[in-house]
């Protein structure tokens, strides 16, 4: 099954050195994404999300120690020297980023930035040639009059404009894997809508794995095949979508599916506390300081996922839990 | 573009008239025109008559309005090229400070040329390894380049390059001041670069030492940017993010602060040409001040401050040259 | 005077060194100024310039010919150009400083009916209003008619150039940056130029004089002495300094125009009261060794000095019984008070930061005090000792440099009772002591028209003897010059002339010892502007760098402060008094 994976991470690991200790951002993170599937990575802020996907990447600072495996393709990621990771970014695994006015530079004009992803990967290519494909790429992605827009600078563009910009520049080269840091979170609702529906499509077209980075269920709702939940920089959940929303048999995911406005509810019920100080991780179940169910024994052993009803869980009581849901 | 240049110059008018205005009421407070005059020249002091003309003539009137009357006498004889004469022996004005212009120019032009590059090249340097040891370095050199004012750097240099070196081996490594050595007639500019070494060391140092910090700082800022973030995800060079990405966008603040410096060039290096005996604008401001020579305080201080505002909009241009964002209509 | 350099660099370094002027100023005495001229330590700044000569005043303005001069021209004497110096040189000297606008002093020229030429074009026939002693300083340097468009007024002319010489060099070019003197090839005397090239370059203090000495960028320099200069030099032994004795002399002066001064006893017993002894080891010691104290008055050694005018001025039981006697009695603080008033308080003058005249309040005051003197120190900067309380007379106890020329027409512009400062004289009088001695007046302006110089010197120490009597001022010290110079770059006379009022007058037999073609000379003060009749001849370093080397008068002064002919006349002039 791994082989097929257009994306393999297993037991990865991330500790940042800081000055006032090292900070464990990810403590063994394994998933696969197929082609053409989306896979939502869900969790609360400073779970790890971003942290995991960037040492993918290797987008990370010095201070970022990688540990574990991640593969594209057959190409391992980890520990991977500069000219490997680099021919992998961009043209294997690409990534866009949640503000598209940040992340754009504003001093080049649009479509040269894309241009620039195109003969990154293409050494032949003339700038002419590059220049046209960026062009088209705006026009793939929804930009209307894409010759003028691609001779603006990125502080011309709308904030959904920009994004799409940003989601041209991830496909020109055809990716393999299309990681996609919370998207839509700086977006209007409505716009929201139509970039995740040029994501789909690119995905439908392409075939290309998605890796949709969200805080947003609704957005997991709708667009991803599987779910997999982070807390503390571990999976703590991970399910297809249908039977997360229905089925979950992790507190932590009940907890976030209670606290979501878009499912309809009167009243939100956030989860109480805020997640724990990466520093020094608590032991056993890293949630069981604001877990409504902890006992004893869930300061034991780290919780594996394991299958519970329909999803795989990693809580030590999710057996005895079920029977309360 | 042209409409905003066109009208900046349009506004730099009014702006020269106000600050011209300001100066010369400050000026004239601060050196009290007809006093220095008289002090100069005694006996014409004695002759109320000759006073009360010179007072006419020169526009010296007290007041509020004797001294707007007198801007405009000043500033009439300013523009149409009929300056006031020096208070010392009635000399014109513009010869003397054209000299010390180009004088001034050249030691200012020659130290930017050093300072930028070496300046900009140790920020860059300490950047690209933030918290190591040669980011350490560099901000510590910086700290200590800051805090060694001009005259000592100068004495330091002056005694080490000339005094000891000649003690030791018989000449100096240097020369310590001047423009040539005595003596020498006419233009030569491997002489004149000889000459000019350790002044501009001395004023470089100081720029060296801020140039590398705002670079160092600039830059931070930058590669800690998302957007070089989509640079480096886009699998380019190292080398391209850096020059095409980083660099471009780290300039923009430093290329303003560059311009805002060069304009302020003009009258910023009196202690240090005071030190070598350098003849520029810093020791023709000193003469000038010390006699309460108003006829050549006042034309220096225009080029000063025209020099600063000419810049300024130099500045503004270049930033908004650099930076698409900002929009100049 | 290192403090005086190092509050300078510190005034520099605040910003606009708006404070410079207080040490940074042009030093004004000139051989045709006759008044004497008050200067600071380390860097010179002037207070006020123009004096009235004697006599001027006084005299009763008749344009009856009272003296006439008769000068004979060298016959060989010529211009740079080979043309001749003539009479109407000397008229055009004349006319240029009495008519140029701006025209620096006509002190000693406004005595004069006219200047002619005699039987032959070289002969100037010069006729006096008034009989004028100080005559030798007149015509000391000479204006050629046919460099400048209009005799009348020459304030448009020596823009940039010095167009004419009749020195042994003449100048080949001059700018902010360096002054260059080439041989005068038709110079007619034998002190012909010996180097081919001399050169002046601007130092901007002493402390960088000494190190473009130390690093041979320069030959020689002319600092006002200081032992920090000698130390500065003392490792290279290439290096020499000759420390001489000019006409700079220091001096505690009395003012008594009004204030605690005004009271001749008090006045006396209070100078009476001053250890001067004491004050020469404890100041100038230090600074000279074997210094010895100056006796002769507001003057230096010379034909004019009696040395034994001021000698035993200290003599304390005489101060105590004098104050007794005219019943003051020391108060509750051991300060001598009368008829029930609080003791006076005297203001001691000095300007701040000389650290000479610091270390004297420091040593003297407390010693005063002892002595029942209430003495406060009452400091300015140099410009505003100089030019504001020197001329008001705001200060009851002052101290300063002077520099005596060669004629002592000075003291009469310094100590007569028509230059107390007044409305009469537009507050502009020299004589800032406010000493009023009619007799003494009398005895000035009176040997200002003496021809005999026995007799001149006679009534000049006589009236010097009234100062002593009248307890004006306490001479303490001839303050040294030094000429520092590189035995390996220049030899010959170089240390002949040090003490001349003109300095280093003599270089032009100056050899260059090293072979490099020239000789170098550091200046301390740069004249801005070239124009020997403006204010741009207003310095010590304006007649030292242009018009003592490029023109030649009648008479130059001599090392031991007194004149001699030139080779520009044929004989001694003649003096008739009609
Ligand atoms: N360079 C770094 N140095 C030290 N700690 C870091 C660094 N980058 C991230 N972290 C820490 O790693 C943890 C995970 O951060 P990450 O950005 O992955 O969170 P996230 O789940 O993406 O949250 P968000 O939803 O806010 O994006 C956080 O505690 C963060 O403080
Ligand atoms: S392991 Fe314990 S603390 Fe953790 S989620 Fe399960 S019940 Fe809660
Ligand atoms: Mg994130």
């Amino acid at each position: 099954m791994s082989t097929e994976s257009a994306l393999s991470i297993r037991d990865l690991r991330v500790t940042f050195k800081t000055l006032l200790g090292n900070v464990q951002a990810v403590r063994g993170v394994s998933l696969d994404v197929q082609p053409g599937e989306v896979l939502g990575v869900v969790g609360e802020s400073g779970s790890g999300k971003s942290v995991s996907f960037l040492a993918v990447m290797g987008l990370l600072g010095r201070n970022a120690v990688i540990e574990g495996s991640a593969k594209v393709g057959d190409t391992e990621l980890v520990g991977a020297n500069q000219r490997t990771l680099r021919k992998v970014r961009g043209n294997n695994v690409a990534m866009i980023f949640q503000d598209p006015l940040s992340a754009l530079n504003p001093v080049h004009r649009v479509g040269a930035q894309v241009a620039e992803m195109v003969l990154a990967h293409h050494h032949g290519m003339s700038k002419d040639d590059a220049a046209k494909r960026a062009v088209e790429l705006l026009d793939i992605v929804g930009i209307p009059q894409p010759e003028q827009r691609a001779r603006q600078y990125a502080h011309e563009f709308s904030g959904g404009m920009r994004q799409r910009v940003m989601i041209a520049m991830a496909i020109a080269n055809d990716p393999k894997v299309l990681i996609a840091d919370e998207p839509t979170t700086a977006l209007d609702v409505t716009v929201q809508a139509q970039i995740l529906e040029v994501i789909d499509r690119i995905r439908k077209e392409m075939g290309t794995a998605v890796v949709l980075i969200t805080h947003d269920l609704g957005v997991v709702a709708r667009m991803a095949d599987r779910v997999q939940v982070m807390y503390a920089g571990r999976v703590v959940e991970r399910a297809d979508v249908h039977s997360l929303f229905h089925q979950s048999d992790h507190p932590y995911t009940r907890g976030l599916l209670a606290s979501q406005p878009t499912l309809g509810r009167e009243r939100l019920s956030p989860i109480p506390g805020a997640p724990p100080n990466m520093l020094q991780p608590p032991s056993g179940c890293a949630f069981r300081v604001r877990c409504a169910h902890a006992a004893p024994e869930c300061a034991g052993d780290v919780p594996e996922l394991i299958q519970v009803r329909r999803t795989e869980t990693a809580c030590v009581r999710a057996q005895e839990l079920e029977a309360l849901v | 573009m042209l409409r905003f240049i066109v009208r900046r110059l349009l506004w730099a008018i009014p702006t020269l008239f106000i600050v011209t205005f300001v100066v010369y009421c400050a000026l004239r407070l601060a050196t009290n025109p007809l006093a220095s005059y008289a002090r100069a020249n005694p006996r014409v002091a004695k002759d109320p008559e000759k006073m009360a003309q010179y007072v006419e003539t020169n526009g010296l009137w007290p007041g509020f309005s004797g001294y707007v009357r007198g801007y405009f006498v000043w500033l009439k004889g300013f523009v149409t090229g009929n300056w006031q004469v020096s208070i010392k022996g009635s000399r014109p004005v513009w010869p003397n400070l054209k000299i010390a212009l180009v004088n001034t120019i050249r030691l200012g032009l020659l130290a930017v040329m050093v300072s930028i590059p070496i300046g900009l090249s140790l920020g860059i340097f300490a950047a690209l390894k933030p918290g190591r040891l040669r980011d350490t370095a560099v901000n510590t050199g910086a700290i200590i380049g800051f805090s060694v004012q001009p005259f000592i750097s100068a004495i330091i240099l002056q005694l080490f390059f000339g005094v000891q070196w000649a003690k030791w081996f018989g000449e100096p490594l240097l020369p310590t001041s001047g423009l040539y050595p005595p003596g020498h007639q006419g233009f030569d500019p491997v002489l004149m670069l000889k000459y000019m070494i350790l002044p501009v060391i001395v004023v470089s140092i100081q720029s060296i030492a801020s140039y590398s910090r705002y670079m160092r700082a600039s830059l931070l800022d930058v590669l800690n940017s998302d957007y070089l973030r989509t640079a480096r995800s886009k699998g380019i060079s190292e080398r391209r993010v850096l020059v095409k990405h980083a660099l471009r966008n780290a300039m923009i603040p430093i290329v303003t602060l560059a311009a805002l410096d060069i304009g302020a060039i003009v009258g910023g290096l009196i202690i240090s040409e005071a030190v070598f005996d350098y003849p520029g604008m810093g020791v023709f401001f000193l003469n000038a001040q010390s006699n309460g020579d108003f006829p050549e305080l006042m034309p220096w201080m225009v080029i000063i401050t025209s020099s600063v505002i000419l810049f300024n909009l130099l500045a503004d241009l270049a930033y908004a040259w650099l930076d698409p964002r900002i929009r100049l209509d | 005077m290192r403090t005086s350099n190092s509050s300078k660099l510190a005034a520099l370094a605040v910003g606009l060194a708006l404070v410079v002027a207080a040490c940074g100023s042009d030093s004004s005495s000139s051989p045709t100024t006759a008044g004497a001229t008050e200067t600071t330590g380390g860097t010179e700044t002037t207070a006020g310039s123009e004096t009235t000569a004697g006599g001027s005043d006084t005299t009763v303005a008749a344009e009856t010919p009272a003296m006439k001069i008769t000068y004979n021209i060298n016959d060989k004497a010529v211009w740079d150009d080979g043309s001749p110096i003539t009479a109407d040189d000397f008229v055009c000297t004349f006319d240029a400083v009495m008519n140029t606008v701006g025209s620096l002093s006509t002190s000693g020229y406004d005595q004069i009916i006219s200047v002619e030429a005699g039987e032959s074009d070289h002969q100037v026939v010069a006729t006096f209003k008034t009989v004028y002693a100080p005559y030798r300083g007149l015509f000391g340097s000479l204006i050629k008619k046919a460099a400048v468009a209009d005799c009348n007024d020459v304030s448009g002319d020596f823009q940039t150039d010095f167009p004419f010489s009749n020195r042994p060099y003449k100048l080949e070019s001059w700018d902010a940056n360096q002054e260059i003197l080439v041989p005068n090839e038709n110079y007619w005397g034998d002190d012909k130029a010996v180097v081919q090239k001399v050169v002046m370059v601007p130092k901007a203090d002493a402390e960088t004089e000494i190190a473009s000495l130390l690093s041979s960028e320069v030959d020689f320099i002319y600092p006002q002495y200081s032992p920090e200069t000698a130390d500065a030099v003392k490792g290279d032994s290439n290096v020499k300094v000759s420390i001489q004795f000019g006409g700079d002399y220091e001096g505690l002066y009395f003012q008594q125009n009004d204030g605690p001064f005004a009271d001749a006893t008090f006045r006396q017993a209070f100078a009476q009261s001053i250890d001067v002894e004491g004050l020469m080891a404890q100041v100038y010691e230090p600074i000279v060794a074997g210094a010895k104290q100056l006796t002769c008055g507001p003057i230096v050694p010379g034909r004019y000095c009696d040395e034994t005018t001021f000698q035993n001025t200290y003599d304390p039981a005489a101060a105590e019984k004098l104050m007794t006697d005219a019943g003051w009695a020391k108060d509750g603080n051991g300060y001598w008070a009368k008829d029930g008033a609080d003791a006076p308080e005297i203001r001691w003058m000095i300007n701040t930061g000389n650290t000479r005249r610091e270390n004297t309040q420091a040593f003297l005051i407390p010693l005063m005090q002892a002595a029942g003197f209430n003495v406060v120190a009452d400091n300015c900067e140099a410009e505003c000792v100089f030019q504001k309380r020197l001329p008001a007379m705001d200060y009851d106890l002052g101290m300063y440099i002077s520099t005596a020329p060669p004629d002592p027409a000075y003291l009469t512009g310094s100590f007569t009772c028509d230059q107390v400062p007044s409305d009469a004289n537009n507050q502009a009088g020299q004589n800032s002591q406010g000493w009023c001695n009619e007799e003494a007046s009398a005895l000035l302006e009176k040997a200002d028209a003496t021809i005999d110089l026995d007799e001149r010197a006679g009534l000049i120490k006589d009236a010097i003897k009234m100062m002593r009597e009248d307890w004006v001022m306490l001479p303490t010290f001839q303050f040294p010059k030094s000429g520092v110079y590189r035995t390996d770059k220049v030899g010959g006379p170089v240390e002949a002339e040090l003490n001349n009022y003109l300095a280093f007058i003599n270089f032009n037999q100056w050899t260059d010892v090293d072979g490099d073609g020239q000789i170098v000379i550091g200046a301390e003060q740069w004249p801005g502007c070239l124009n020997p009749i403006t204010e741009c001849a207003n310095s010590s370093w304006y007649q030292w760098l242009i018009s003592a080397p490029l023109t030649m008068g009648v008479y130059d002064t001599t090392n031991d402060g007194d004149y001699k002919l030139t080779p520009l006349m044929a004989d001694e002039p003649v003096v008739e008094i009609l």
